[in-house]
């Protein structure tokens, strides 16, 4: 079995399109990531933002209450209109929070620019802030906390679009592995060896499933390295994500820190693929030429998202909210996912464990059916 | 070790392939002789379990092959018609790569491939990629995978496409070394190659068995039909729109030409030894182009 399978992944390996694709997509890897994380806003014109982004962070990391607020906003307003060139620059940290918390919103910084041209200064306690009551974050038994931000957007950013191109690139690896043999007519001969019906179409399964694991753990260990130089480590890993102000998930109902959200993500990604994986093989296996299952195969994958733009309310619409191309970014799985009107359920976390048991039946199902496809398989 | 079929019947959308075909084969070489389209594709294919007969049943010792598929798999070796190779894998590794799906011993699978390879002509070329390889070195590449597992029966669809001479004398010798105690079925439009390896012909026209034997006694079938005869040049068009021709050989201005038929076809026609060649004609004149 080991044999066959090294033998299945050796034929996968060869082909001219995926070759083809891998090479592609390294370059959209590379592109995914440099405009992530290297040429990010963060950075600013000097590229010294990030530098600066982290001294704030470390200021202000903390209880989130609005005492800390007011004295992350009571710097950024100084240093606002401060002449001191070090300490000027995009802020962007405390500019999402100035955005959450001050009531005139934009227009604060009218008002700044024009008590400035007269030469006079704008304190804090002459702009009116909103208290977290007000804006209504939930509230646990432990508060909030409130630290890096910007940067896990960023990761969040940079894993969904992540999730695309390692699909895509799975789907094309899985569309190959029944129909090539197929269209070479290589199935008679496949299929009248002792092992060609039963172990043969497992070995083709589990290389597939294997070679779409390995582009998936090597794209995202590749993306959580280059985050971590962004990031400088993993700081911010505690931040609860109701605090990430980029995000706007103030109401969001479960206690979740951004490390716990973005391991939520992954898990989701991983239990997606296997039944992309899954849905692929089986088009492979009922297709007579790759291209076909290629497009039938990404047909499928898109589909879902294509139906919601038709149907918006109601229980085809919650079941196609529980496919991946509908609930792989992170912002919408949070916010869908907590939300009745969206998903079958009322709580986040029975959505969550719903659509992973859907996944993974979606994925043996899938996997089985293939088997008893090849099994049985007659040409025609 | 018996292969039996009961009247099998395969029908596609409209034409029936296969015409209620029942043949009990013991172990030997039989050649399976027809014209284009006239079935023997679509036979070994049934008998493979890669398609499925409309109607009737394959047996191999008194089970059927369908029901005990896995077994009768196990001793089946199997060269199809067309199929493409991939092309990155060397020779050897495509032998290697079919062992394994034969559930050989991985050890033993490198010996008997080494074995095989040798066998049909292939050791040096082994480790080269197949997309390197000749039309003829492919084919011989079937051949030998089919032969792996030591198959008590093996079926092999046009095994001579694309041989040189010299390949064929080498692979009708190695049938014959390997056919002992097993039963070899091969299909082949050049009589050539069955007439001196088959024990017996096996004659599929258009989807109906129409007879089988020793080649000498299906020869015999048609015994006295076969003539010789010299005519001039400026009559040949005439003979050759009346009579089945099955050679004809130009000498100045007269032809020497080889005729089928019941009846005299000239005067001055002489009776000659029919041929398997003949018998191949005789059976098939239509798709002949007469
Ligand atoms: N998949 C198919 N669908 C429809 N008809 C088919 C199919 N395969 C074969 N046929 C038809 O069945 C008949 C027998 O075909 P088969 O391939 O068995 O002939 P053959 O004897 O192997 O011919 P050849 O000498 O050309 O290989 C032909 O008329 C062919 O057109
Ligand atoms: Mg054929």
């Amino acid at each position: 079995m080991k044999t066959i399978v090294k033998y299945e992944m050796e034929k996968i390996k060869q082909n001219k399109t995926f070759i083809g694709a891998l090479f592609i997509s390294l370059f959209v890897l590379a592109g995914i990531l440099y405009v992530g994380f290297y040429h990010a806003q963060l950075y600013g014109i000097d590229r010294e933002g990030v530098e600066k982004y982290h001294q704030i962070v470390e200021k202000s990391t903390g209880e989130f209450n609005d005492q800390r607020v007011k004295k992350v906003l009571t710097n950024y307003i100084e240093s606002y209109q401060s002449n001191d060139a070090n300490t000027k620059g995009f802020d962007l940290f405390s500019w999402e929070i100035a955005n959450t918390f001050i009531a005139e919103g934009e227009n604060v910084y009218d008002q700044i620019n024009d008590a400035m041209k007269q030469g006079d200064k704008i304190t804090i306690d002459q702009i009116n802030l909103k208290s977290i009551e007000e804006i209504g974050f939930t509230e646990f038994q432990e508060p909030l906390t409130m630290g890096s931000f910007v940067t896990w957007k960023d990761l969040y950013n940079v894993t969904n679009q992540l999730f695309l191109l390692i699909s895509i690139l799975s789907i094309l690896v899985c569309c190959l592995v029944f129909s090539s043999d197929t269209s070479r007519n290589m199935n008679s001969l496949l299929l009248s060896t002792r092992l060609g019906r039963k172990q043969l179409t497992i070995a083709k399964i589990i290389a597939a499933t294997f070679i779409s694991l390995f582009i998936f753990l090597f794209i995202h260990g590749l993306s959580l390295g280059a985050f971590t130089v962004y990031n400088d480590g993993f700081t911010g890993w505690d931040t609860s994500i109701q605090t990430n102000f980029s995000m706007e998930l103030f109401r969001f109902p479960v206690e979740l820190n951004q490390l716990q959200v973005f391991g939520l993500a992954i898990a989701l990604q991983f239990l997606s693929l296997l039944a992309i994986v899954a849905i692929t093989l089986y088009v492979s296996a009922t297709t007579r030429s790759p291209f076909s299952s290629l497009l039938i195969g990404l047909g499928l994958f898109l589909l879902p998202k294509a139906l919601t733009q038709l149907i918006k309310r109601g229980p085809i619409y919650h079941l196609l909210n529980l496919f991946p191309i509908n609930n792989y970014s992170v912002k919408d799985f949070l916010t869908l996912m907590s939300a009745k009107t969206e998903f079958f359920l009322a709580h986040f976390v029975q959505n969550m464990i719903l659509t992973m048991v859907v996944l993974v039946a979606i994925a043996i199902i899938f996997n089985f059916a293939v088997y008893q496809r090849m099994k049985q398989y007659q040409e025609v | 070790m018996q292969l039996e079929l009961k009247n099998v019947t395969k029908s596609y959308d409209d034409i029936i392939a296969l015409n209620d075909v029942s043949l009990c084969l013991a172990p030997g070489v039989y050649g399976l002789l027809g014209s284009n389209g006239s079935g023997k594709t679509t036979l070994f294919r049934i008998i493979s379990g890669v398609l499925k007969q409309t109607t009737g049943t394959v047996t191999y010792n008194e089970k059927d092959i369908r029901a005990n598929s896995d077994e009768f798999r196990s001793i089946l070796g199997f060269l199809p018609q067309d199929f493409s190779y991939y092309p990155d894998f060397t020779g050897m590794k495509f032998m290697l790569y079919i062992a394994a799906l034969k559930g050989i011993n991985r050890n033993f699978a490198k010996r008997r491939c080494l074995e095989l390879l040798k066998l049909v002509g292939l050791d040096d070329v082994k480790d080269k990629k197949i997309k390197k390889y000749s039309g003829g070195m492919k084919q011989r590449l079937g051949i030998a995978q089919a032969m792996i597992n030591d198959p008590e029966v093996l079926i092999l669809d046009e095994p001579t496409v694309g041989l040189d001479p010299k390949e064929r004398v080498r692979f009708r010798n190695l049938i014959s070394s390997f056919s002992k105690n097993k039963i070899v079925i091969l299909s082949t439009h050049i009589v050539s190659d069955i007439e001196y390896i088959a024990d017996e012909i096996l004659v599929l026209n258009k989807g109906v068995l129409e007879n089988r034997g020793p080649s000498s006694k299906l020869i015999e079938t048609i015994h006295g039909y076969v003539w010789e005869t010299e005519i001039e040049n400026d009559k040949l068009d005439d003979m050759l729109i009346v009579h089945l021709i099955s050679n004809q050989k130009h000498a100045g201005n007269r032809t020497v030409l080889r005729i089928i038929s019941k009846e005299k076809p000239t005067p001055d026609a002489k009776q000659v030894q029919p041929t398997l060649e003949d018998l191949y004609l005789y059976y098939f004149r239509m798709e002949a182009g007469r």
